[in-house]
């Protein structure tokens, strides 16, 4: 925490004197070990938004990014709604070059995940075969993107993928927007 | 060229996010503490109710109170409604009888129902098809209770045979009943209590002499199956309307003191020894298949096997 107080620190002296903000919206869908071994695959979408401060090529940014799917499982021969939520908030950087970018960072999530079964000891059975979770987890975030200028802002196509420490994967294609502020960050540099 | 590229990759990326799985099937049964083929026994002489495997062997202890030696766990029986193992919580103070459930998940204990008008003792439990849950109660009657808990009738059943032994649902949506009483030892009745067929050690033909009926079941084909402890010691089956025998078990090295009855999902008849203190196992056409269990049962009252 403290490094990353030192740097924020660093990026709003003149060291890194631009700073930019984002937003994205596309598809997500969420993969564990328990979910693969019954081929269930949670699919759904995601939006999110980011502001980060970077000077040539390299940015550091904090990111929100929630991540919602849902998918159809077949317990003790029923089909159920299974939802696996997620919010991840967390600290990256990125790594910004002409047609491309690549990002890095490290992420708390927020769970939300269950099983629509009325049966207490059903969904308890289920909520274990299927390692259904709630509450916050640690993890990392990486992804890459192509992006491209656009008068004083950049549209980017993104693929991230959310991992959650010992537990799960979010994979996200998404489409968004960054501005500038002011319109330095896309200027210097390879930017 | 750059073009192409992204609309190849993100054809590709939306393709892998989006592609299609049918679920393949999971059952509790792979997380659950009790699973199906295991055996409940309750144990009489240490007050408890263990768990064992298919086998015989010892899994767990589910219920134990050996802290309260006037509780009695009598009736045991699987309750296919609700995925549960019921047992009868019969204190012989008479303040806490209840039925309970045993969860089989964790093996958790929870209070199904709790009824001032039990406060006998209380022999056997079954949860019939339709939900309605029948309580022996006292030597002669039993309790009906609906699915929501509500008493049904005051009481449901009385004048039944004396000394009530054992009550298994069926699946015409009735049940059987059997009573250690020399007469009548066997009965079968509709759902609403009417009696359908009755059977004895002695008829129908060939008789067994005089015996008491120590337990009732029945498997999937409808025979109604009864343990007779006495001067002959026998599993006997019978065909669904108890007019003819099917076959007799009788082997004095591993049965003589027969008790509660119970039948695997293959067909095998499980039948408890409460003097040797084992399981007998008996395929589904009669023959002696083995002997289980024999390490941790002390006198065996009740067992049922989870489907």
């Amino acid at each position: 925490m403290k490094t990353l107080i030192i740097l924020l620190t660093l990026m709003t002296t003149q060291v890194f004197a631009a700073a930019y903000i984002g937003g994205s919206y596309g598809l997500a869908s969420y993969s564990s070990d328990a979910l693969d071994k019954y081929n269930v695959v949670p699919k759904g979408n995601s939006f999110g938004g980011f502001f980060g401060i970077g000077r040539d090529f390299v940015g550091l940014e904090g990111f929100y990014q929630s991540l919602n799917t849902s998918g159809k499982i077949k317990h003790d021969g029923e089909k159920y709604d299974l939802t696996s939520n997620a919010a991840a908030m967390g600290a990256a950087l990125r790594f910004s070059f002409e047609m491309f970018y690549l990002r890095l960072g490290l992420a708390r999530y927020k769970l939300d995940q269950s099983v629509d079964i009325d049966d207490e000891t059903t969904r308890r059975a289920a909520e274990q075969v299927y390692d259904i979770q709630t509450g916050s987890k640690n993890g990392m975030m990486y992804g890459l993107g192509l992006h491209k200028k656009w008068g004083s802002s950049r549209l980017f196509i993104d693929y991230s993928r959310y991992q959650i420490t010992s537990m799960g994967t979010y994979d996200t294609f998404s489409a968004g927007i960054a501005f500038a502020i002011p319109d330095r960050f896309f200027n210097v540099g390879r930017n | 060229m750059i073009k192409i590229t992204l609309l190849s990759l993100s054809l590709l990326l939306t393709s892998c996010i989006l592609k299609d799985e049918s679920p393949l099937e999971s059952t509790s049964d792979e997380v659950n503490l009790i699973q199906s083929g295991d055996i409940v026994v309750t144990n009489s002489a240490n007050d408890t109710i263990i768990l064992l495997d298919s086998d015989g062997n010892y899994k767990d202890v589910l219920v134990d109170s050996q802290t309260d030696a006037t509780l009695l766990f009598n009736g045991l029986a699987f309750d296919s409604v609700n995925e549960q193992v019921l047992y009868t919580h019969d204190s012989t103070t008479g303040a806490l009888d209840a039925v309970k459930s045993i969860s089989l998940y964790d093996g958790s204990v929870s209070t199904v129902i709790s009824n001032s008008n039990l406060n006998g003792t209380l022999p056997g439990v079954a949860r019939l098809t339709g939900g309605d849950l029948v309580v022996l109660e006292g030597t002669n009657a039993a309790e009906k209770f609906l699915a929501n808990g509500t008493r049904s009738g005051a009481p449901f059943l009385t004048g039944l045979t004396t000394n009530l032994a054992d009550i298994t649902k069926l699946s015409t949506g009735g049940f059987v009943t059997c009573s250690s009483g020399t007469t009548n030892t066997v009965r079968t009745y509709n759902a609403a209590g009417a009696v359908q067929a009755t059977a004895t050690s002695a008829s129908p033909l060939p008789s067994l002499g005089a015996l008491a009926a120590t337990s009732c079941t029945t498997d999937s084909t409808g025979r109604i199956i009864v343990a007779y402890s006495g001067a002959t010691d026998a599993v006997r089956v019978y065909n669904s309307s108890m007019s003819s025998i099917e076959w007799t078990f009788t082997d004095t090295n591993v049965l003589t003191t027969p008790g509660k009855l119970a039948v695997r999902p293959n067909g095998n008849i499980l039948v408890l020894d409460t003097a040797f203190n084992h399981i007998v196992e008996i395929s589904s056409s009669g023959a002696l298949v083995r002997v289980i269990g024999g390490a941790v049962l002390a006198t065996p009252s009740n067992m049922v096997v989870i489907p």
